[in-house]
């Protein structure tokens, strides 16, 4: 009996979690949350065995157009303009807006901005997926028997990134390539050792970076500004990173200060390479210079 | 035999109610004479809201703002309402003076009681500030965010700042 209940729960867990089997995406996989995606749903393919899928098909069959009615990530409240359902009843009258396009070969098709749509951050919706069901504009209910769907799930993680041993803070958003700080702001670089693949500079904790920034001033010249040379920044006690633990170090800097720069300057771009504070040779630079390019102009 | 006990036990009961004092309840500070006084900054956590992961989210950068030699300051007087920002060697993140008001969102209220918000009203522009706690006069630190975010960018970032008492 033992050795059935594994299979038992994850039987379970298959029959009670939301259904993805019917719902396909373009793209295939929804991995940037701030694109356009098209959820499509194929009635056809749905259990009819259930007595309110078979009154949706049946709906469907009528010809019937169906509505979206979704909760998570984010569920609109009444009187937003995408709200799921209208008046007093809203179970009996979804929301025009929500209305899906009808492909006339028994799918359904609903296209969003999950970010605009719901009103939250891509991280948020990473957190919670997109859940949702259709149903006609009279979904019954109310002492009628429902016409609905099952509850539907369209997974979105974001894309797997390579593990770094180097990374900013504040982050690089899904989809872009810029750090979107100002130049007024506080730039960090993290770097987690244990990710270190040089064993010469693993387990090591005097670190410090060696940094450029290349910046334009208030004409919007290009220069580059090296703060010391590589065989001097062990010298520089401002550049030593700080040990956050756990093979963790951060370098934080408000780089206009830092570089002392000329009033109206942007940085526009910083490099780093991170080393021991005792450099003697190559041994004790970390390989791979991290270079990010910053705006928020 | 019942009747005896009763006199002796009614004066009991007289007695004792008669030694208690008064219950006088304080009035309740209000948060503007929390807020009265003088601060300095000394903790900063930077926020990334687009962070996939949560625990990556707040970053603190103290070292960056306190470890310099003119720390920030502010200043707030209760009675006029009134306040002076002295940025120090730091970011100038906000005006430099003007006026203040507590604002409850929820209510839209103005008000000094339960209040989510710290406005800063300078030149005609007003500055929200998220409280991240209560600043009432036994509260050691006043804290805030700054919100902050780039137009190409809708997920944005910010600074919680936390001033402490002087």
């Amino acid at each position: 009996m033992k050795r059935l209940l594994p299979s038992i729960f994850v039987l379970l867990g298959v029959c009670l979690s939301p259904i993805y089997g019917q719902v396909s995406t373009l793209p295939s996989s929804v991995e940037d949350p701030t694109q356009p995606v098209t959820i499509t749903v194929n009635i056809a393919d749905m259990d009819g065995s259930i007595d309110h899928v078979a009154a949706l098909q049946a709906a469907v069959a009528s010809g019937e157009d169906l509505y979206v009615w979704t909760w998570k990530p984010a569920e609109h409240p009444d009187g937003h303009p995408n709200v799921n359902g209208l008046g007093t009843q809203p179970w009996k009258d979804s929301n025009p807006n929500l209305i899906m396009t009808n492909n006339f070969d028994g799918t359904f098709s609903w296209t969003i901005v999950p970010t605009d749509f719901y009103e939250i951050s891509a991280s948020d919706v990473f957190n919670e997926d997109i859940h949702f069901l259709v149903k006609p504009k009279d979904g019954g209910g109310y002492g009628d028997p429902d016409i609905k769907s099952e509850d539907l799930l369209v997974p979105v993680d974001p894309p797997t990134l390579p593990v770094t041993k180097a990374r900013s803070f504040p982050s690089i958003a899904v989809g872009d390539s810029l750090v979107r700080i100002g130049s007024n702001d506080v730039f960090t670089l993290i770097y987690d050792n244990n990710y270190e693949e040089k064993p010469s500079m693993q387990g090591v904790n005097d670190l410090c970076v060696y940094v450029v920034a290349t910046w334009t001033d208030y004409l919007g010249t290009q220069n580059t500004t090296e703060y010391a040379p590589i065989t001097q920044v062990g010298n520089q006690s401002e550049l030593a990173m700080r040990d956050m633990g756990k093979g963790l170090f951060q370098f934080s800097f408000w780089p206009i200060r830092f570089f002392n720069l000329p009033e109206g300057s942007v940085v526009r771009q910083l490099e780093f390479r991170v080393l021991r504070q005792n450099v003697i040779n190559s041994n004790d630079v970390s390989d791979g210079t991290f270079i990010y390019r910053l705006s928020c102009f | 035999m019942k009747k005896i006990f009763i006199l002796p036990i009614t004066i009991l009961l007289l007695a004792i109610t008669a030694c208690q004092d008064d219950l006088v309840l304080d009035n309740e500070p209000l948060k503007n004479d929390g807020i009265q006084g003088d601060w300095v900054l000394s903790i900063v956590e930077m926020q990334d809201y687009k962070a996939i992961n949560i625990s990556d989210r707040n970053l603190d950068v103290s070292y960056v703002f306190t470890e310099v030699a003119q720390p920030t300051a502010m200043s707030f007087n209760s009675a006029d309402f009134t306040f002076t920002y002295n940025g120090g060697d730091n970011p100038s993140f906000l005006p430099e003076s003007g006026t203040w008001r507590f604002v409850n969102t929820s209510t839209n209220d103005w008000s000094a009681n339960y209040p989510d918000e710290l406005h800063l009203i300078a030149g005609g522009d007003t500055t929200e500030l998220a409280l991240a706690g209560p600043v009432r006069p036994q509260d050691e630190y006043l804290q805030f965010t700054i919100r902050k975010n780039c137009p190409e960018d809708n997920q944005g970032y910010g600074y919680l700042f936390k001033f402490v008492r002087q």
